[in-house]
């Protein structure tokens, strides 16, 4: 025995990437990664399942497409919980541009309001008294 | 297939990305990572592709949805359990009895075990020799085939005649038993 021992023990969790899950799963690989790869299914029971499950399919020519598939669905999932964020008031700028709009609108109401009575204040307070007997404004 | 550009950057700091921009294409670049594996995981327990992949849209859906939800320092484990839930879930729902439903929390809680197992003790190469003698004949065999004379799972099924599930199985509990024994006697 020699030092090789302590590394039974070594607790191997790094992720193999696809290529490399592909790879062992096509038996396409050097013998020493070959090996690298089973010593991380023996170690990480994740990757281990995965190979497993992998190993399993009809076709292993298709996992590329496969994998395309999957993540188009991903990315339509995060593009769909996107939309949905933007659909939020607070985070659409039109919103903010309309309160804009409104509150200038207000400000030149009320000048033009304001003007109008200044310059005939006896029109302005004669055309909003109210007639008690027609009960309409004269 | 397209390489994986953000190789370089961990899960954890996708992650922490994530939190705080709230941009959810770190997210994207994050569950990307796992789409195969996550795929092989249906497979070996829905034993059927197109169940398979429903099972990997679940998991994104559930992981997106609740990755905010918890403090998770190992998204690996977590992801893995949740896939692992999915799969026991479908299964139970087709009537298929299954074992317990984990909780994906307790994966955090493991991995921080196992790490303190490896933190705390500095076993000598004696004690490590010593274990390995203690195991049982087969799982002996193909642990040292496969540690100490790095052989592949095939060559380790020629030289012993065991099969490939043997193989894989001695492998592992003698792993398993060799911790044990250490926790025990030394």
């Amino acid at each position: 025995m020699n030092d090789d021992v302590k590394k039974i023990l070594d607790n191997n969790k790094e992720r193999l990437d696809d290529e490399q899950l592909m790879a062992y799963v096509n038996k396409d690989l050097n013998k020493q990664n070959y090996y690298q790869v089973e010593k991380t299914i023996t170690e990480d029971e994740f990757t281990s399942d995965a190979v497993e499950g992998l190993q399993q399919i009809s076709n292993a020519d298709d996992l590329p497409d496969i994998l395309s598939d999957l993540n188009t669905g991903l990315h339509k999932q995060l593009g769909k919980a996107k939309k949905k964020r933007k659909k939020r008031w607070k985070d659409d700028p039109k919103i903010y541009l309309l309160i804009l709009i409104l509150l200038i609108l207000m400000i030149i109401g009320y000048l033009v309001t304001k003007k109008a009575i200044v310059t005939n204040p006896k029109n302005s307070t004669q055309n909003f008294r109210f007639d008690r007997h027609c009960g309409q404004a004269t | 297939m397209q390489p994986d550009k953000f190789k370089h950057i961990s899960d954890e700091s996708l992650l922490q990305a994530y939190r705080t921009d709230g941009n959810r294409e770190w997210l994207g670049i994050l569950l990307q990572r796992y789409s195969l594996m996550l795929f092989g995981v249906g497979m070996k327990y829905m034993k059927n592709e197109a169940d398979a992949k429903d099972i990997v849209q679940q998991v994104f859906y559930k992981a997106i949805i609740e990755v905010s939800k918890y403090k998770v320092d190992y998204f690996k484990s977590w992801i893995y359990m949740i896939a692992k839930n999915q799969c026991l879930m479908q299964l139970r729902k087709k009537g298929i009895k299954t074992t317990e439903i984990f909780d994906h929390t307790q994966a955090l809680i493991d991995e921080e075990e196992e790490s303190s197992f490896i933190r705390k003790r500095e076993y000598s190469l004696n004690h490590l020799e010593i274990a390995v003698e203690n195991l049982n004949p087969e799982q002996k065999q193909c642990v040292t085939l496969f540690y100490l004379e790095k052989k592949s799972y095939q060559e380790i099924v020629q030289i012993t005649g065991f099969t490939l599930m043997q193989v894989k199985s001695h492998i592992q509990n003698g792993k398993r038993n060799l911790k044990i024994i250490l926790e025990k006697h030394l």
